[in-house]
């Protein structure tokens, strides 16, 4: 028989690195931020001859689903019945965390506690007597340190054996009092009586309806008994004095508190490395400009670091297409020397700066300052009018744009949600940067860093400018108060680090396997026929023409349309395309020849455009599974088209005043 | 020994010293860069060299990161000096920041050894003091102050 085990937890308290100990071979990306898992993962393992079938859940701080991500988390709790749900508590937070442990039991689930992050509990003065707990809370509590491997056996073990052995949840322990206890019966009664609402655990149910959960609710209607149901939930506040939801908190806190004066003992707490770190890094006036050093530390790392390794790929791909040009059938050497060396070949000299970028937001997740950037960002988006939430995706998106647009899951509230996943794309995502060197390294000598980095710096602004107008126009509304708990800083690992940017820098090699390629055959077919044309007049020239008159404003000629329109399926396309158009005309030095076709400001505003429009065909396609509207879907089409336009514009004004025309 | 009023006193003379070395050199690279920003070429002050060896390069974006980090430094000296120990997080992360862009600087000092070795085009004339920047040499004046902070466990409890 395979017994099924869901891990539920708060958000980072170590959920998927007890999954990854657990399923041999797992891989669920680890890091030091909150929200991390958006949907639920499942894997196998077998333990002392037992299979056991694991689902790893999204973290979440209630049943009270209000984000995508917590409601994922209880509709797997509530219909799929795991036979244990693992409960993994942060022992340093263990006051909260025990609070959710209560939500459990309502939901009658047979639950096994993993008392983790017991090394930093210990740092922090607090000695927890387990087997009291244990005995408290009628459950089984095991302590672990899972980054360390200590005590997953034995909460294996347990797993195992809770698991043969059926629910034995102290559901009892849960008194409310006489009076809130008459009022759950009272419901309670009313929907045994339901057929719809029998198969829900009815004392759950009971209460996640006092509390006017919207997603109860709208469970509620249209059921036989609506009208009694909504009668007892209306007089509640009346009968128990205040609102039900505030009482049954209030009595939870309580049974928390009485649980661990038993079982807790407070030491004297040291003043820790994360309490230095945070008098800095959330500091009122310093953090944001610590921000900035930062983020500059790791865009100068991955551009200026990685320009020799560059040279050596693109020497190799030089060299290639050298002897391509030996082949004797002359449109062979042509599709072998331009389209595969000269354009994929081009592409795949930026992957020492794209894995140096990742390397760097790599090492800023793993340290946990990637959440402190969304804190200090807050107090400005809060004033704003924006979600401090948000800011977590938009940095996501630095790596790429669908990951981050699918972690605006965990943003409470549909407005705030849809701002987020509107203003994401100009986030400026890895496929982006091959466009940046490429240009301002042509460009702009010593300060190319510099523009690179105002890349990263504009598509924030630009984002956040966006947001604060939809918010004040088609999506108004307050935001929801962001609330994030700021994880332990911990000293990055190597093996993890390199491990996170493989991750996020396979993306890019597969890619290049695929869309670039099949990019690159195309192009070169459309840059190359009419054979014996010029590349002006082929069908590449033919496109970038149709469409150059529209772009004329902003200083674009017909190649750099060409490479624009066929970058909508990835970014990085612009500069392929760029690659073999130059490479058919028989230029191999691309940055010379752009330099000698257009000034600085041309230079900048492709940048600018680049970052800007439309999205590629990928993150066209997340917005519109996660929104789920075609309606929303074409309007930020047309948004990010507008604004790279408009923006495009002003560079181009701005130039011409500085006497570039 | 525990953090009190007197070590304080002694770190915040400390932390002025590097927080105005960073900032004052932070200055000065933006100085000699302005030129090379504004697109003129006309800086307010001319390179900095000794010996022959550029010791200021005109780095505008760079000189703002040097002045945040001294400013990191200057923000914890009115703490350190009334022997409050959250003072020390200042140095403590003054010095995070200052070992951090030595990291940077020494990679790319190293990536352009590369080049050199390899002898690119654009590394033909290259020498390794030509990326002998603020950033790595004031790192050496941080390093005391760096290592107190992060072994002297004694003064955060």
């Amino acid at each position: 028989m395979v017994y099924t085990v869901a891990l539920i937890g708060n958000p980072n308290v170590g959920k998927s690195v007890i999954f990854n100990h657990f399923v041999p071979g797992a891989r669920q990306h680890v890091g030091n931020w909150p929200g991390k898992t958006v949907e639920k993962k499942e894997g196998k393992c077998v333990h002392r001859g037992t299979e056991l079938r694991i689902v790893d859940l999204p973290g979440t701080y209630s049943l009270t689903a209000r984000a995508v991500d917590e409601l994922v988390s209880r509709n797997y709790l509530v219909e799929e019945h795991p036979d244990v749900v693992v409960h993994i508590v942060d022992a340093s937070n263990i006051e909260r965390n025990l609070y959710f442990t209560f939500l459990l039991l309502e939901l009658e689930a047979n639950v096994v506690v993993a008392l983790n992050m017991s090394d930093v509990a210990a740092e922090k003065g607090y000695t927890i007597d387990a087997k009291e707990l244990s005995k408290q809370l009628g459950v089984p509590v095991i302590p672990t340190v899972a980054t360390a491997n200590k005590g997953l056996d034995k909460l294996k073990d347990e797993i195992v054996h809770a698991a043969k052995r059926g629910n034995l949840s102290a559901v009892s322990s849960l008194d409310y009092g006489k009076a809130t206890e008459n009022v759950i019966d009272s419901v309670v009664r009313v929907i045994k009586k339901d057929e719809t609402l029998a198969k829900y655990p009815s004392r759950w149910f009971a209460i996640k309806l006092l509390e006017k959960d919207d997603d109860v609710l709208e469970k509620v209607k249209g059921t036989q008994h609506q009208r009694d149901l909504r009668f007892v939930v209306d007089n509640a506040k009346s009968v128990l004095g205040d609102d039900p939801e505030i009482v049954l908190a209030d009595k939870r806190y309580s049974l928390v508190s009485k649980i661990l004066e038993t079982s807790l003992v407070k030491g004297a707490k040291k003043w820790t490395v994360t309490d230095m770190l945070d008098k800095v890094f959330i500091h009122k006036y310093l953090g944001i400009p610590v921000f900035i050093t930062l983020f500059w530390a790791m865009f100068r790392f991955a551009y200026d670091a990685s320009a020799p390794f560059m040279e050596i790929i693109g020497l190799v791909f030089e060299t290639l297409a050298e002897a391509a040009a030996g082949i004797p059938n002359e449109v062979l050497a042509s599709f072998v020397g331009d389209g595969i060396f000269g354009g994929l070949g081009f592409i795949l000299t930026f992957i020492p700066p794209i894995f140096f970028l990742f390397l760097g937001i790599s090492l800023l997740e793993d340290s946990g300052y990637l959440a402190r950037a969304a804190f200090i960002m807050d107090r400005l988006m809060f004033k704003l009018g924006l979600h401090g939430r948000s800011f977590i995706p938009m940095l996501l998106g630095f790596g790429c744009n669908v990951p981050a647009m699918m972690a605006t899951r965990s943003i409470e509230g549909e407005k705030d949600r849809l701002i987020t996943l509107l203003v994401n794309p100009f986030i400026s995502c890895g496929a982006r940067l091959p466009v940046y060197i490429l240009i301002a390294g042509a460009f702009f000598g010593a300060m190319a860093t510099a523009a690179v980095w105002s890349m990263y710096f504009l598509g924030i602004v630009v984002a956040i400018l966006l947001a604060l107008l939809l918010r004040k126009t088609l999506l108004k509304g307050e935001p929801a108060p962001f609330i994030m708990e700021l994880p332990l800083y911990k000293t990055p690992t190597i093996r993890a680090s390199v491990t996170h940017m493989w991750e996020r820098g396979v993306h890019f090699l597969k890619k290049a396997g695929t869309y670039l390629l099949a990019g690159a055959v195309i192009l070169w077919f459309l840059s190359t026929f009419p054979w014996g044309a010029e590349v002006e007049m082929s069908y590449t020239g033919q496109i970038g023409h149709l469409f150059a008159p529209l772009f004329a404003p902003l200083g674009f000629d017909w190649r750099i349309v060409a490479s624009l329109v066929f970058a909508l399926l990835a970014k990085e396309i612009a500069v392929e395309a760029l690659g073999i158009i130059y490479a058919v005309e028989g230029e191999t030095a691309i940055a010379g020849a752009l330099v000698s076709s257009y000034n600085p400001v041309v230079g900048f505003t492709l940048m600018a455009f680049t970052l800007l429009y439309i999205p590629c065909v990928a993150t066209i396609g997340t917005m519109k599974k996660e929104s789920g509207s075609w309606k929303w879907t074409i309007f930020q089409i047309v948004l990010t088209l507008v604004v790279a336009y408009v923006v495009g514009l002003v560079i181009t004004g701005i130039g011409a005043m500085l006497g570039y025309t | 020994m525990g953090f009190n009023k007197s070590v304080g006193m002694q770190l915040a003379v400390y932390s002025t010293v590097i927080g105005a070395l960073y900032a004052v050199f932070g200055i000065l690279e933006i100085l000699v860069g302005w030129g090379d920003l504004v697109g003129t070429g006309n800086s307010p002050i001319a390179p900095l060299e000794i010996a022959g060896v550029n010791i200021v390069p005109p780095d505008v974006f760079g000189g703002v990161m040097l002045i945040i980090i001294g400013t990191v430094y200057l923000t914890g000296i009115k703490q350190q000096s009334k022997g409050e120990r959250e003072g020390i997080s200042f140095l403590f992360v003054g010095s995070l920041l200052a070992a951090i862009f030595f990291g940077v600087y020494l990679a790319i000092m190293l990536a352009n050894g590369v080049g050199y070795v390899f002898q690119f085009e654009d590394w033909l004339e290259w020498i390794w003091l030509d990326d002998l920047r603020p950033g790595l040499w004031l790192f050496l004046t941080a390093l005391p102050g760096a290592y107190l902070a992060f072994t002297k466990k004694t003064w955060r409890e």
